[in-house]
């Protein structure tokens, strides 16, 4: 087959792609399931950016004349242990998880996506030897690694968990886009750059990656939900970020021992926050999968 | 009654504390299968089972290395010469009587006769000997004992004199009003061991010593198991209990549980907020006066942030104590305002000022140090209920004036396998690395609690003075050291008064520690459980329950 007609081909190809793609992304806007969670999460991301002026008090703020009440009209969810306004600090540790969450999710999915191309485009030897440590990293629980990591590094801080979290991801994900990629390496277009002397990089990251894009999207969502538990277990277990931030976590590590008091409160409140996050993600992951037919 | 008897017995109209128990993550891990492992009871139920909780012991329960939730089941088997009570007062055990000179440097201690100990060996003043000298000797403790930093400047091997087979004679380095609280469970390293045996790791295998319960069985970390020691001197001795079981809890709150559903019979330490659940007609709950048992917070003097003394000050401004004690505390417990381990004892003098929340000078301190914008620094201590809230309150309130506090908290190994390491002990100056590694002799800014005991003279020998071998502010302050002195050799209530006041006022100005509060022991148990006894150091006297 001459240049001309493979590019006519690869040509063709690529407008019905685009096509699909428009479709979806109709599809996924009329998905009811897709708009709850998206609504959901985006309450969250409103509070993680305009905490700060939407929590009526600050973190750190004690009433001593309030200590371990229920929720009132003064004090909506209540007050902890320590005489704490349970509802500004769940509004005010939004953004530490939602932050983080999103950038170990972020650089897993970076990280991830360019191994996944590399090793369904290049095949062989990179492949099998990718592959093997792929397979190696994923045999051990996420939190065993991540807890490891942290103990070795001595360290407890946001950065360090968010880059823990990344590397734990990034097998999944790199498995996930390769499987990908081997279908799509073998289709026209990327014969036909191949033919056009495209150099790698160009055919990998131009032609390959907005074709396997629905897949990465989708194990986004995924990994994003798994990040967000991962962060409030580890913060929950003293090792993700500093004791006494207002981080869901550790607010639940702080005033779980409450609950034998039946101050059910301190506990109860930031549990349903990251419980009302991760489902607003799965929502999104699986209306996402629905419309992709993954 | 002589004036040195007088001396000793105006000690701290309580002298307690809590060595009650830490908050972790594994603690729902830990709860579950003790309430698997214990049987049930129903509430009220008369069994032949005592069951207690205890803290989570720290290190091994050995004479010379126990600290911490450790020393709950070692008071179970230990006996000593004397024994700190609930008051603060002193109860003879294996010492029936002592004596002291007129200048209190030389005390003698009669034996009790027909003592032994639980394996039925005969316990002669060869023992009593031994156990205090041999902790001065490392080629015999091989450097594990801790104890040896109570008798700093006050006693020394040569010093332990054997009279006869029931009398032993203590010269001291300088007079002591106050010495029958150094060999008693105050000092709780030192119970009675046998002559020549290692009182380090290994000693628990068999928990040979005198007092009224003997070991059975013991599980690191878990639980005790102990019966009736049939050697015990006191012949009147008749437990109603064939067994005691004590259960460690990583966190009282955990215990609670089983108290409510009758797997436990007994905590002898627990939150007031924890307390303040229970069914005051299936419990009781008692709750003793405050006293000398705290959380000193730390702030190192000889490097760090803090050294400037004007700092100190500021941060000790800021704390709002009532707030505190009223609020979280749920009022149990005592203000301390002015940062000194004086204030719960009846020599402290009530006329130096109580320092009080004052933002606005703090900031102006501040100032003055050259830090109007404060600065970063770690808070290290370890896990526990009652501490975690007090790390937070610090945290809050340096906050007030840009003092960025983070919390280091160590609950490894059910709280303090870090945070107590020994690795830079001693900490006289110039002994010890100068940077902070979030251990409590190693760190800027750290709290420890220390166990309530009825007279003062630990706290300032092993704290206060510079001296000290368990000073987490390493403070070194020639004024402290002369009023330390001064209060230690003070024989009569009126010169100790006078010397507490020096105290008090080099506390206010150098502010080393900030002691905010005292706290109260809190004890809860079944309503038909009778007669047992927690001190003030959270030791439990069981002989009596029924």
């Amino acid at each position: 087959m001459s240049v001309e007609k493979l590019s006519a081909l690869a040509e063709k190809s690529n407008a019905e792609r685009k096509q699909i793609r428009s479709e979806r992304m109709q599809l996924v806007l009329r998905n009811k399931t897709f708009l709850v969670g998206a609504s959901m999460l985006g309450f969250w991301v409103i509070m993680a950016i305009f905490g700060n002026l939407i929590a009526p008090r600050g973190a750190g703020d004690q009433d001593f004349e309030f200590v371990s009440v229920g929720p009132s009209l003064k004090y909506w969810f209540g007050t902890d242990a320590n005489g704490q306004d349970v509802l500004s600090r769940v509004i005010l540790g939004t953004r530490l998880i939602v932050v983080m969450s999103f950038t170990a999710t972020a650089l897993g999915t970076i990280a991830g996506t360019a191994l996944g191309l590399a090793a369904g485009y290049f095949k062989g030897k990179f492949d099998m030897i990718v592959m093997r440590l792929i397979e190696a990293i994923s045999a051990i629980p996420v939190l065993i690694i991540a807890l490891l990591a942290i103990a070795a590094l001595e360290g407890r801080s946001p950065t360090l968990t968010v880059i823990v979290i990344g590397f734990v991801f990034t097998p999944n994900i790199g498995r996930t886009v390769r499987a990908a990629v081997l279908g799509e390496s073998e289709l026209e277009y990327v014969a036909a750059a191949r033919l056009r002397t495209e150099r790698t990089p160009h055919i990998l990251f131009r032609e390959i990656l907005p074709n396997v894009l629905p897949p990465i999207i989708v194990e986004f969502t995924v990994r994003l939900g798994y990040a967000i538990f991962a962060i409030a277990t580890l913060s929950f277990l003293g090792a993700g970020v500093e004791y006494g931030s207002p981080n869901w976590g550790t607010q639940i590590a702080e005033n779980w021992g409450s609950i034998y008091s039946n101050v059910w409160w301190a506990t109860a409140f930031p549990a349903l926050a990251i419980a009302s996050l991760a489902v607003s993600v799965n929502l999104i992951s699986d209306s996402l999968l629905e419309v992709f037919e993954i | 009654m002589s004036i040195i008897e007088q001396s000793t017995n105006e000690v701290s109209t309580n002298g307690l504390s809590r060595r009650h128990f830490i908050q972790a993550a594994a603690a729902t891990g830990v709860a579950i299968p003790f309430a698997q492992m214990i049987g049930g009871s129903a509430v009220g139920a008369a069994s032949t089972t005592l069951r207690l909780a205890s803290g989570k012991q720290e290190h091994v329960i050995a004479p010379w290395e126990t600290s911490g939730g450790s020393l709950f089941a070692l008071s179970m088997v230990g006996e000593w010469l004397t024994w700190q009570l609930p008051s603060g007062k002193l109860e003879p055990r294996i010492a029936e009587s002592w004596t002291s000179s007129a200048d209190a440097k030389q005390w003698v201690f009669k034996i009790r006769s027909g003592v032994k100990f639980n394996d039925g060996t005969p316990l002669t003043a060869d023992d009593v000997v031994y156990t205090f000298t041999s902790i001065f000797d490392k080629t015999i403790t091989k450097g594990v004992s801790r104890s040896k930093g109570n008798y700093d400047n006050i006693l020394d091997a040569k010093g332990v004199v054997k009279v006869d087979a029931n009398t032993v004679q203590f010269n001291l380095l300088q007079p002591n009003g106050n010495f029958p609280y150094f060999v008693s469970s105050a000092c709780y390293g030192m119970c009675i061991i046998k002559n020549k045996a290692f009182g380090g790791a290994g000693w628990e295998k068999t928990m040979i010593s005198a007092g009224p319960w003997k070991m059975v069985s013991h599980t690191p970390t878990e639980i005790t198991v102990y019966e009736k020691n049939p050697y015990y001197w006191d012949s009147s001795f008749n437990p109603a209990y064939s067994k005691v079981e004590l259960v460690q809890f990583v966190s009282a709150a955990t215990a609670v549980p089983l108290l409510k559903t009758g797997k436990l019979d007994y905590i002898g330490a627990m939150e007031a907020a924890d307390a303040l659940t229970l069914d005051k007609a299936k419990f009781t709950v008692n709750t003793l006066p405050a006293g000398a048992g705290f959380a000193h917070v730390h702030m190192r003097t000889n490097f760090g942030p803090f050294q400037d003394k004007r700092i100190r000050q500021a941060a000790a401004l800021t704390i709002d104590r009532p707030g505190y004690v009223k609020g979280v505390m749920k009022g149990i417990g005592g203000i301390v305002g002015n940062d000194s381990v004086m204030d719960p004892y009846v020599t402290a003098d009530k006329s130096v000022p109580q320092r009080k929340m004052d933002i606005a000078k703090a900031k102006e301190l501040m100032k003055e140090a050259g830090v109007p914008n404060g600065f970063k620094v770690d808070l290290s201590t370890w896990a526990r209920d009652d501490i975690n809230k007090y790390a937070k309150l610090i945290k809050t309130s340096f906050a007030k004036i840009g003092i960025k506090v983070n919390l280091v908290i160590d609950g490894s190994d059910g709280g303090s396998a870090v945070y107590y390491t020994y690795d830079p002990y001693p900490s006289k100056p110039g002994k010890v690395n100068q940077f902070d590694n979030h251990s409590w002799l190693a760190s800027n800014l750290g709290i420890v609690d220390w166990a309530g005991r009825g007279v003062p003279d630990q706290y300032l020998m092993r704290e206060w003075r510079s001296t000290g071998d368990w000073s987490g502010a390493m403070l070194d302050s020639r004024v402290m050291d002369a009023a330390v002195d001064e209060y230690l050799q003070a024989i009569t209530p009126a010169a100790k008064k006078k010397a507490s006041k020096k105290i008090q006022e080099a506390s206010l100005d150098e502010t080393p520690y900030i002691l905010a509060y005292t706290s109260n022991l809190i004890t809860a148990g079944r309503k038909s459980l009778t007669g047992m006894v927690v001190n003030g150091m959270g030791q439990y006297d069981a002989r009596a329950a029924k």
